[in-house]
């Protein structure tokens, strides 16, 4: 397809070019597995200005995730729940490609399925951080941006997100409760904080298919060469809480082939949190 | 020898034993020895061969192809015609100025042909990454040389280049019973664009019948339909060629 | 035990499509269209193309360029919606582009590009399958070569059991929503989406249902695009 190299640099079309070799050959750059993930480096905590955050590593993609908290009114249908909102940019400086601007449909669709991994696995009990109902609750931003892209945005980000948020503090809802009248006009910085409480961690893992050969944790020139991308988020239950076809298209086998992948790799990273101290 | 016809929908398929299949003509491709069809249509299976009349097609041009185009800019060395087409097309000066070398200094491109003047022209050449050229020579047998060039004091209607073959018949046999009918001077270029140069009433007979012979284009017997109802007699004699396109 | 009947909100039995309907060539100026309802969803789609690109340097070389734009009109949902483009429009024009591009034969056209637009009348639920599936019939009904059509459809779990096509109420208050589209002869998924919570099991129980759905979209439109034909077959004694 042309417009693979539109913008990119000879370097990256290098890299296409030899990785499609590589797939047709069965073979990975570094001689990496199909199922292998690559490197996970994970460091919490270093944004001290924010409530909670994480920088994730995986491979030579490198996303950082912040959390900040306040106070605000909630939405009309939900007075008891406090409000989770999730948004994540490609930073200029993550590729050749990457243009500053406001975020673009891939932007956004990798910010929404973030924000159903954390919304929908049950991850954040909505309904501890409401401090009076119908008037004011907690209001959750969790910001992610892509310093360098190297494929599987989706994947880093996400642990970058559930790292952020499970290392976090959060201000205290009792204290918030006890002082109300304070509430409006209180510097939530300066509210003393406790930890916030998760109760699930959801793991997106992607798949990407070439040459009918599957392979998890695509790099960007993988991403690039495949047919087809699919991110299956999971729950320690075993349960699904997301799916997302990001490109092309799967035969019905395919679609439970990828998903019992997803699943496997999906437990190896809820092991590899653990060693950080994440977990529920 | 059984003939079937089935209406299909993208993607359907049909088994036929012939190894003669071709991936023609945006209409179907083969897939595994089967044929795939890529369009809604009516197909047509006879004697082991598929046939597929589309129940619309998009207007891809050959080399070759009689067209009537409109002058839409003037580029330094001749018009940009549009021609329906995915790319507009380009008639250089020298097929227009006779005078020897073109100098675009001296000639004054409005002077020959305006904007929104029409023309028509044969495709000489396509090529991907440039425009369609177009030439006024008579490159191709069966072309008026008097529908080559401007067109002017005709009235004129676009239609879906997909209806084209049932507009003309097999053979010539659909216009011949119009040209019948209406005389003066009919033409039905490759790209949809028909004109016509007469009364203004046989026009208006030319618009109706133009009109019923789109809204049933499947249905059997259109041609002998259509003859009763212009009161004409739909004639044995097998004239091929003066009936072509553009003539 | 007494076999217990589940009923949904809306009456349906959980295998259930609400009432459909689709039809082809609804729009004069579109070079393709198509609508659809089901259920109180009233979906329109128009076809441009494939047309010239402009601008030229954004064109391919190799293929035509497909735009997908999905869009509800302000007063298509409960609430008014602003009609400025919102986030989760923009994701489902991009996933909707995403599927139907593979079924469209796109190097038929270099340099050129087809536009679909889907405009959401009125919403009820499972919008994006409905749209795919009409858009498929709008490019289809546009004589846009294809290699399959598309065909879309919603499953969900809904009070602790699996039903299929998803309304407005239930997706608000059911448990999963699993939007799939699927190219019927290819036998291929072109568009997976799933929000809340399943197990396996669940999922292949409700992948499966969607399935079933969208092969019975599938009948309805080649019903609404073999219709065009068969209304040109018959003189129906009208004409002068």
């Amino acid at each position: 397809m042309s417009e693979k190299y539109k913008n990119k640099t000879l370097s990256e079309i290098v890299k296409i070019e030899q990785t499609k070799n590589l797939l047709r050959n069965n073979r990975r750059e570094y001689n990496r597995g199909f199922l292998d993930y690559r490197d996970i480096e994970i460091e919490t905590g270093s944004i001290e200005k924010a409530f909670g955050s994480a920088t994730v590593k995986l491979g030579d993609t490198v996303v950082v995730a912040g959390v900040n908290f306040e106070i605000g009114t909630p939405f009309p249908d939900s007075p008891d729940k406090a409000i989770l909102l999730v948004e994540g940019e490609i930073l200029p400086t993550a590729s050749f490609e990457a243009e500053a601007g406001p975020p673009d449909e891939n932007e956004i669709e990798i910010s929404r399925v973030v924000d159903r991994g954390l919304r929908e696995s049950g991850m954040i009990d909505f309904e501890r951080y409401v401090i009076i109902s119908g008037e004011s609750v907690l209001k959750i931003f969790v910001d992610f941006n892509i310093i360098n892209d190297d494929g599987n945005i989706i994947d880093a980000a996400n642990l970058a997100a559930v790292s952020a948020l499970a290392t976090a503090e959060v201000p205290s809802i009792k204290y918030l409760k006890e002082n109300l009248e304070e509430v409006n006009n209180i510097n939530i910085k300066e509210v003393p904080r406790e930890k916030f409480v998760i109760k699930e961690i959801p793991i997106a893992t992607t798949i990407g298919i070439f040459d009918n050969k599957i392979f998890v944790d695509p790099t960007a020139s993988e991403e690039e060469v495949s047919d087809t991308l699919i991110t299956f988020t999971h729950l320690s239950t075993g349960e699904i809480c997301s799916i997302q076809l990001l490109k092309g298209g799967l035969t019905f086998d395919e679609v439970f082939k990828t998903l019992e992948i997803a699943y496997d790799k999906s437990m190896e990273i809820r092991d590899l949190l653990k060693n950080y101290g994440i977990s529920i | 020898m059984s003939k079937t016809e089935k209406i299909v929908v993208p993607g359907e398929t049909i088994k036929v034993y012939s190894q003669r299949g071709k991936e023609e003509g945006f209409i179907f491709r083969i897939g595994k020895g089967n044929y795939v069809f890529t369009h809604l249509g009516v197909a047509h299976i006879q004697n082991k061969k598929v046939d597929l009349i589309p129940y619309k097609n998009v207007y891809i041009p050959k080399i070759g192809d009689y067209v009537i185009g409109f002058v839409v800019s003037y580029a330094p060395n001749g018009w940009i015609l549009e021609i329906g087409s995915y790319t507009k097309a380009f008639l250089p000066a020298n097929e227009v100025v006779k005078e020897g070398k073109f100098d675009p200094k001296k000639v004054e491109l409005g002077k020959y042909l305006k904007l929104g003047d029409a023309l028509g022209a044969l495709i000489l050449d396509m090529n991907r990454f440039s425009n369609i050229i177009l030439t006024l020579k008579p490159i191709k047998e069966g072309v008026n040389p008097r529908h080559l060039g401007r067109l002017t004091g005709y009235y004129m209607i676009k239609v879906h280049t997909t209806k084209l073959p049932r507009i003309i018949g097999k053979k010539g046999s659909m216009v011949k019973i119009i040209k019948k009918k209406i005389d003066g001077d009919l033409i039905i270029a490759q790209n949809g664009v028909i004109m016509y140069k007469g009364e203004y009433e046989n026009f208006l007979i030319l618009k109706r019948i133009l009109n019923i012979i789109i809204q049933y284009t499947y249905a059997s017997g259109l041609t002998g339909r259509i003859a009763e109802l212009l009161g004409v007699s739909i004639s044995e004699e097998n004239q091929g060629g003066e009936v072509n396109k553009g003539g | 035990m007494a076999k217990e009947e589940f009923i949904r909100v809306d009456g349906r039995r959980p295998d259930q499509l609400r009432k459909y309907r689709i039809r082809a060539g609804v729009l004069k100026n579109a070079d393709g269209s198509a609508e659809i309802r089901l259920g109180k969803n009233w979906i329109v789609v128009g076809v441009y193309g494939p047309k010239e690109h402009f601008p030229k340097f954004e064109a391919l070389q190799d293929r035509a360029l497909l735009f997908c734009r999905y869009h509800m009109a302000p007063y298509s949902t409960t609430e008014r919606k602003s009609p400025k483009p919102s986030r989760r429009e923009i994701e489902l024009s991009k996933v909707i582009r995403s599927a139907l591009e593979q079924a469209v034969i796109l190097d038929r056209f270099p340099e050129m590009s087809i536009d679909v637009y889907i405009e959401v009348l009125q919403a009820e639920g499972s919008t994006r399958v409905a749209s795919i599936t009409a858009a498929s019939v709008a490019l289809a009904e546009a004589g846009i070569p294809m290699r399959d059509m598309v065909v879309g459809c919603s499953a969900g779990k809904v009070n602790g059991k699996i039903v299929l096509d998803v309304g407005e109420e239930e997706d608000k208050h059911g448990e999963a929503d699993l939007p799939i589209a699927i190219m019927p002869n290819l036998k291929k998924v072109v568009l997976l989406q799933m929000d809340g919570k399943l197990t396996h099991e669940e999922f292949k129980e409700a992948f499966e249902t969607a399935l079933k759905g969208a092969m019975e979209l599938y009948e309805e439109q080649k019903r609404a695009l073999k219709e065009l034909i068969e209304k040109m077959r018959e003189f129906e004694g009208d004409e002068k």
